[in-house]
């Protein structure tokens, strides 16, 4: 296991959450390809009612 | 109020995420009149077969002046009156449905027809049948018409399992 530094310690502490940030995208564009594809290519697609 | 800079991140992709679906539903709804059914037509179930619409010479398919297809039919224990529904695939189609006794459903699989059908109500469902996906879900024919299914999927009495009918769609022109 690798050893921080204190000043990388620190930084970690403080600096911005990317990996929560980035998860979060992941997240967002995952639900947002699935939403779509159920809506477009599974509800659309079979015809509209109304 | 103090907002952290991870809060604000949060609520914008949420805000894009709420706005792509409802943005999506609003396009389908306006370009292509998709919404659900929302009829709201009352009848008396008792006199159902009296009515002019509902009496057993006037069920069936009828082509309308604009192209469009009236389908009409009535919901009963245990069964759907006419027996054998034929409609053509890719044009606009309208179901109209009654009960003359008790709650019934309506689904037809392959496609978002799936209605219920509630005793004092007519339900009125627009849609059109696509071809390709009702295929899968049904039986091909050599004539190239392919029947599925029309269940009732709402528990109507004992024989619920028994209540269902036949549609047969014919290939777009």
């Amino acid at each position: 296991m690798s050893k921080l530094s204190p000043e990388e310690e620190q930084e970690i502490l403080t600096g911005p959450p990317t990996g929560t940030f980035a998860l979060l995208l992941a997240f967002a564009a995952v639900f947002i390809a699935a939403w779509l594809l159920l809506y477009f290519g599974r509800y659309m697609s079979i015809g509209p009612i109304s | 109020m103090l907002v952290d800079s991870l809060e604000k991140r949060w609520v914008a992709v949420i805000g894009v995420m709420v706005a792509v679906m409802l943005g999506s539903i609003l396009y389908t709804a306006f370009a292509y009149q998709a919404h659900p059914p929302g009829n709201v037509e009352t009848v008396d179930s008792t006199r159902l077969h009296l009515t002019e619409e509902f009496r057993e010479d006037n069920l069936g398919v009828t082509t309308r002046p604009d192209g469009s297809v009236l389908i009409t039919f009535v919901a009963h224990r245990y069964g759907f009156t006419p027996n054998n529904i034929v409609v053509p695939a890719g044009k606009p189609l309208v179901f109209r449905v009654a009960t003359p006794d008790v709650l019934h459903g309506l689904h037809i699989p392959g496609t978002n027809i799936d209605t219920m059908v509630v005793p004092g109500y007519i339900s009125e469902v627009n849609a059109v049948i696509n071809y390709d996906e009702v295929a899968k879900h049904g039986d091909l024919k050599a004539d190239g018409s392919v029947t599925v299914p029309i269940f009732c999927n709402e528990f109507c009495g004992l024989n619920h399992h028994f209540m269902w009918n036949k549609l047969t769609v014919l290939p777009a022109f």
